[in-house]
């Protein structure tokens, strides 16, 4: 066994059934092994990793790993994380979420953890639809795209998980695809070297709901698509604005610096305890 | 005597079965087509001489069930590729 899948399986649980569950081809396996790998290079030890997740294909995914793990409700992971990261601010909490996760049910507390920029990295796999439940349509799905509860056409609007991100205060911004896994893995470094919130959002594909509804084929075709329709910030800041209009960017899209919310809460609380004056 | 010597430094590819699930990943984004399908859609190293120990099957394989050793030498030989075949990009931007 190579040095690569040799680390993987010193992290996964093998008492789970293998091969996991999902798809043939999903690309949340792909992601798994990139998450594998960067907190592989974090230097933390299993214990000092929480990975927390919701309801979903994604969701299922910390079931498999050897960390302290929580498998919690739909749309409610970063409530859990913001509990465990105040009570135990020492531990690396990360959080693994589905769009629908993260902002359909769970927008309000997505947006909400970005603004305080609690100390949280959140993994964020973009498969454009609701996979677990049937492929029903989620703020992710494009405008004109079908799913299951859109069979004619989506009419909403969609969100951009990392532009909301941004807006709301996120401290790290990247996006990856599973195409361009070795990308990712470099972003997921990044974000957990990162105090304050930062957001991974993984472009991935949903081959068997979103994919076939919409004939974008199978799961190679649609990492075709990624590869085709992906440009580097780099890159990007080079092209005319006609040329990227039906392309989206990957890597780091926002790096900056601003209190943590822990630091601000430490604060109060020894001013209120009188153990340092206002 | 050259042909047996080369063969011995292509990199070693394994190919767990009972973990692959024939998705076509790694034999789809090989650089070289060095990876082929069987009639059950199951990947099998063809041309073991081609592969370039670039670690792309590895790395993409959603279930952990295809693994290349790395070769000393694999960098050199990936230059080679690159420089021979950089449209083909095992180094295309981003990853
Ligand atoms: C409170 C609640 N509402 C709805 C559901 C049903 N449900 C389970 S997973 C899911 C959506 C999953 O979509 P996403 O978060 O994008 O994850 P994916 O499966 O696509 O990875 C829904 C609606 C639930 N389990 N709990
Ligand atoms: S339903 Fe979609 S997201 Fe879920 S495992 Fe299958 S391909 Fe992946
Ligand atoms: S290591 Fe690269 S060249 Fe060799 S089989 Fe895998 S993808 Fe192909
Ligand atoms: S990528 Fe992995 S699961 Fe898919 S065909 Fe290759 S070895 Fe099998
Ligand atoms: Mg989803």
């Amino acid at each position: 066994m190579a040095e690569i899948t040799r680390l993987i399986h010193e992290y996964l649980r093998h008492d789970k059934k293998f091969p996991h569950v999902w798809c043939p081809g999903c690309g949340i396996g792909i992601m798994l092994g990139a998450l594998i790998r960067a907190i592989d290079k974090t230097g933390y030890s299993k214990d000092d990793i929480v990975l927390v997740s919701g309801i979903g294909c994604t969701g299922r995914l910390p079931v498999y790993v050897d960390f302290n793990t929580l498998h919690t409700t739909h749309g409610r992971a970063l409530t859990f994380a913001t509990g465990i990261k105040l009570a135990k601010p020492r531990l690396k909490v990360i959080v693994i979420m589905g769009d629908g996760d993260a902002v359909a049910i769970g927008g309000n507390h997505f947006i909400h953890a970005a603004r305080r920029n609690i100390d949280l990295t959140a993994i964020i796999v973009n498969n454009s639809v609701y996979g677990m439940t049937g492929g029903q349509y989620s703020p992710t799905t494009p405008y004109g795209m079908k799913s299951t509860t859109t069979i004619y056409s989506n009419v909403e609007h969609s969100f951009n998980i990392s532009e909301l991100a941004v807006t709301a205060g996120a401290v790290f911004v990247g996006r990856g695809t599973v195409f361009h896994a070795k990308l990712l893995e470099s972003l997921m470094e990044k974000a957990f070297a990162k105090v304050g919130f930062s957001v991974v959002e993984i472009i991935s594909h949903c081959h068997t709901q979103f994919g076939r509804l919409n004939r974008m084929g199978t799961a190679v075709e649609m990492m075709q698509w990624q590869r085709d329709h992906a440009v580097t910030v780099e890159k990007a800041a080079q092209m005319k604005p006609e040329e990227l209009k039906d392309k989206f960017k990957i890597g780091v899209l926002v790096d900056r610096e601003l209190p943590a919310y822990q630091d601000g809460y430490d604060k109060v609380r020894r001013w209120a305890k009188g153990s340092e004056k206002r | 005597m050259a042909e047996a010597q080369k063969k011995k430094e292509s990199p070693h590819i394994d190919i767990y079965k009972a973990w692959c699930k024939a998705c076509g990943i790694c034999v789809a984004f090989c650089p070289t087509e060095a990876l082929a399908r069987d009639e059950g859609g199951y990947p099998y190293v063809k041309y073991p001489e081609k592969c370039i120990n670039c670690g792309w099957c590895e790395i993409r394989c959603p279930d952990f069930a295809i693994t290349v050793e790395t070769k000393k030498n694999g960098k050199k030989v990936r230059d080679e590729f690159e420089k021979e075949g950089p449209e083909k990009g095992t180094a295309a931007p981003g990853q």
